[in-house]
């Protein structure tokens, strides 16, 4: 293996680094206003990935068109979860938390079958939206879809980040992160907020897909591991911490990148899956996690 | 009175009788059933239920939420047939190192579980399944990768080739085997144990039973009906291929288990028989059976939270219990009862005790507890700083203290739930300062909580057996075989269950219904027999009166003065002032995580203790409100 073959690794890690960044976001920000883990969030992912491959390929759409339809798509996606699998669970279930990560995996299975009946399980290749021919950072060649990739993940991941700190709305969004009964005191409708941050969530999920298309192919048979990488992001880098999710899912797109090139394909997955139980073993709230959940007093156990 | 209960030896005893009718109907499959095609996909369904037996053990009974058993199936299955295929050997060998490399396979996979909590440890295990295709590709030159591994020898026993039906007949043997041990295990000791870690973490811990321990018990045993299951497939289907085990077997063992009704002896046969229709029906890698098994789970969840069994049970039992004279109202123990009862508890007391009781000096030191330096940080907030405590042998302690003072982390510091940051604590003489929790039971301590921590499914009586379980032998062959040496521990257990159950005075009528539909000041109650059901040296209560009425306050002054005059020393934390004044012997004020002053309350009290208490004997009532 040569330097160049390793840092070919690095590059494609951090590109898909962007994208599990923001599949861990998501995941985050639903888990943090109502403290669901929905599962179903690979299944948007995967989706969107394969209107990428409708829209832009068999219909012939211009990228901004097809971006914008396809977040309306998540952000639909993204309610229907909540209306489906979680809003019937308030206030039934035993434990709210055990419930919806039952009624989402039911979902996002539910789901993912029926797009294999729509979609077919072939796996179509979507071109990417710019050139192909590799830009040379000194010897390793770089795909320009990976610029785009991890300009376009650092854009959503600042963007939603002012969204959070600079707005009314983000400032009541974060209250309900922090302490959801709290900010019921203050009068805040957490309910409302709950049912945007799925909305959120899904349009992040979606263009995640979208983004991701180009190097993975339009397959319906992504939906477990994407959701698997994402929660990986989220586990090692800290329940509920956004700056946990940001630096899970950059350790989760290295191994992704590196390890096929130093190892093998095949140990990807498996090594993902050992550095989690390691990091869960040694620190159980993940690296920058604290011991309450999403680093509020409140000893919230999930 | 055991109306309930008999209820449920009746009901329990009639679904025996139709679980054997069942294996003897289908034993009978293979005398009409034609084609071997047939047979086999039954031996597939068999394997399937045998590992939900498995995954109810589990998931149902120790709350242990792991979803990963199609990797055990898939790394027995791999084990077993590489070792016949590739070196050919035969079942004797091939079936110890599949059920070895399973188990071992199941240990790791649930591994996270002793420290990871809740629905993030479900994810943990349920993502390990699709760890396993991988490295079946990657050790093609053994498993075949992606063609499958071919080539195992056709199952033999003593030398002649066991034909379809006789290997479906050993399948149903191994099923109904799984299904019995299941069964003798959660009624034995391990039963209490196991549903202690479900509803009642820190109860079980309290009372000295080994989280950990139970949990790698629950893992292995959990294991073993899947790692058969693995070995089955593999002789059965003579081929086993990486994506015979994937999410949605995950999934099946997982909808299967929930629908049924998780933790109950039916429900994983009774959720698992719609599924494996659907699947052989549409075919277990259609669309259509992930729709199914996705929707199935989804509503089945929001419709029956606790599955379908326990929602059948509850109609049955409520339709039986409506007859006259059901609902018995509370009539408390009789006096000569209680009488009777705490003299039994006291020989077995004395006994247990080391012959100690009331006369001090068990090690020689007249005191029970003494705790030096204690202190405790959170953050920047000094919750205990350098508490130094004596306390007397055979005494009642009462600690009082404004809120925030330091009462309750002082409990936890001394009971292990809080490890102290500096300071020493001594229980009769050992020192168990950084001792876990259910050593420091074992040392003598039984405690009660703020919020009652009880087995909700459990009756009073089964709560406070609870408390005995530690102290047992682990005998966990005993107790999967119903052996006569657990029945034997189960009938001494409940003995001095009924014991203590009279000597805390719980009304009758409380022995046979579920804790949880006992109101809160009898819950407190039972939480106390549990404690001292085991007789322990030390006794800690945290605010034991809160939420009881006068009557009920004045028993529990009452039963604490008896259980230290047969020899027990009792700390209690409460805030009520009148309480504490009529029944304790000896007040300690907290102040600011340090014990300000101490005051017999025989003598005259010191002002300080006097101001914080605002008590004037003369003009307040003994049954007086809150301070």
């Amino acid at each position: 293996m040569t330097f160049t073959a390793f840092m070919l690794g690095v590059v494609s890690g951090l590109a898909f680094a962007s994208i599990f960044v923001l599949i861990a976001l998501s995941l985050t920000m639903v888990l943090a206003a109502s403290g669901v883990f929905n599962f179903a969030q690979g299944t948007i992912v995967m989706g969107g990935t394969i209107l990428a491959y409708l829209f832009a390929v068999k219909l012939g759409w211009t990228p901004l068109v097809v971006v914008s339809v396809i977040l309306g798509v998540g952000v639909i996606a993204g309610l229907l979860t909540h209306f489906l699998s979680v809003w019937p669970a308030i206030g039934r279930a035993k434990a709210f938390a055990h419930t919806t990560v039952l009624t989402t995996i039911g979902l996002g299975t539910a789901a993912n079958a029926v797009i294999v009946l729509l979609f077919g399980g072939e796996s179509f290749p979507v071109p990417s939206f710019v050139t192909d021919d590799p830009v040379r950072l000194g010897s390793v060649p770089i795909r320009p879809i990976y610029i785009v990739m991890v300009l376009s993940g650092a854009a959503l991941t600042l963007i939603i980040d002012r969204l959070i700190r600079g707005t009314a709305l983000g400032h009541m969004f974060r209250a309900t992160l922090e302490d959801p009964e709290g900010a019921l005191l203050y009068g805040i409708d957490t309910r409302k907020i709950i049912t945007l941050s799925f909305g959120v969530a899904g349009a992040l999920s979606a263009i995640a897909g979208f983004l991701v298309a180009p190097v993975i192919h339009a397959s319906a048979f992504t939906a477990h591991d994407l959701a698997f990488y994402g929660f990986a992001g989220m586990a090692i880098g800290g329940f509920g911490s956004f700056a946990g999710a940001l630096v899970g899912g950059v350790i989760v797109g290295l191994i992704y990148g590196v390890v096929p090139v130093v190892l093998d394909p095949h140990l990807t997955v498996p090594v993902m899956w050992l550095v989690v139980v390691a990091v869960l073993l040694v620190r159980p709230s993940g690296l920058l996690g604290t011991a309450g959940l999403f680093g509020s007093a409140r000893l919230r156990e999930v | 009175m055991a109306q309930h209960s008999a209820i449920a030896a009746r009901t329990a005893t009639t679904s025996t009788w139709i679980a054997i009718a069942l294996i003897l109907l289908f034993a009978s499959i293979p005398l009409v059933s034609g084609g071997s095609f047939a047979l086999s996909r039954y031996i597939v369904a068999l394997a399937y239920v045998i590992t939900a037996i498995g995954v109810n053990l589990a998931m149902g009974y120790a709350g242990e939420f792991v979803l990963g058993h199609p990797v055990i199936i898939g790394v027995s299955a791999y084990t077993a047939g590489i070792l016949s295929a590739r070196l050919g050997w035969s079942i004797g060998a091939t079936l110890p190192c599949a059920i070895a490399t399973g188990v071992l396979a199941g240990l790791l996979i649930m591994s996270p579980g002793l420290r990871v909590r809740g629905w993030y440890y479900s994810l943990i295990t349920m993502f390990a399944v699709l760890v396993l295709p991988p490295v079946a590709m990657m050790a093609k030159p053994w498993t075949g990768g992606e063609d499958g591994l071919t080539g195992i020898k056709a199952l033999t026993l003593f030398g002649e080739r066991v034909p379809d039906w006789a290997l479906f007949e050993i399948s149903l043997l191994v099923l109904a085997a799984s299904w019995w041990l299941t069964d003798n295990f959660v009624r034995s000791g391990w039963g209490h144990r196991l549903r202690a870690l479900r509803d009642a973490r820190h109860a079980a811990e309290s009372v000295g039973i080994d989280l950990t321990h139970t949990r790698l018990v629950v893992y292995v045993l959990s294991s073993v009906p899947a790692a058969f299951a693995g070995v089955i497939l593999a002789y059965s289907t003579r081929f086993v291929g990486a994506d015979m085990f994937g999410i949605n077997l995950m999934l099946m063992f997982l909808t299967g288990v929930v629908l049924g009704g998780p933790g109950t002896r039916w429900g994983p046969v009774i959720g698992m028989a719609p599924l494996l229709f659907l699947s052989f029906w549409v075919g277990p890698f259609s669309p259509y059976n992930a729709i199914g098994l996705g929707v199935g789970l989804l509503v089945g969840t929001l419709l029956f939270p606790d599955g379908v069994m326990p929602a059948i049970a509850d109609a049955l039992l409520k339709r039986r219990l409506r007859q006259p004279n059901a609902a018995s109202g509370g009539n408390p123990a009789r006096p000569s009862e209680i009488a009777a009862s705490a003299a039994v508890f006291g020989e077995q007391y004395t006994a247990r005790s080391g012959g100690g009781g009331a006369t001090p000096g068990g090690h020689g030191d007249a005191h029970i507890l003494r705790a030096s330096g204690v202190t405790k940080h959170f953050g920047g907030n000094m919750a205990l700083a350098g508490v130094e405590f004596n306390m007397r042998r055979g005494a009642l302690v009462g600690l009082v203290g404004p809120n925030g003072s330091g009462k309750s982390t002082f409990l936890n510091a001394i009971s292990g739930f809080l490890r102290p940051d500096a300071g020493s604590v001594q229980i009769d003489g050992r020192n168990t300062a950084g001792l876990p929790v259910h050593l420091i039971s074992r040392a003598g301590i039984g405690r009660t909580f703020q919020v009652p921590q009880l087995v909700e499914e459990f009756t009073a009586i089964e709560n406070i057996e609870v408390g005995l379980v530690a102290a047992e032998p682990h005998a966990i062959v005993s107790s999967l075989l119903q052996l006569p040496s657990t029945r034997e521990r189960a009938r001494a257990r409940r003995e001095r269950a009924v014991a203590a159950f009279h000597l805390v005075g719980l009304p009758d009528s409380a022995m046979d219904i579920p804790a949880s539909s006992l109101p809160l000041g009898l819950k407190r109650i039972v939480e106390v027999g549990r404690a001292v059901v085991s007789a322990p040296r030390l006794l800690l209560l945290d605010e034991p009166a809160a939420g009881l009425n006068d009557a009920e306050r004045r028993q529990l002054g009452q039963l604490l003065q008896k259980l230290r005059d047969l020899g027990m020393s009792v700390l209690v934390v409460e805030h009520n002032v009148p309480f504490m004044m009529d029944f304790c012997e000896e007040l300690v004020l907290l102040e600011a995580g340090q014990v300000s002053c101490t005051a017999m309350l025989d003598e005259p009290l010191p002002e300080r203790l006097v101001s914080y208490l605002n008590y004037k004997p003369t003009t307040v009532p003994a049954s007086g409100g809150n301070a």
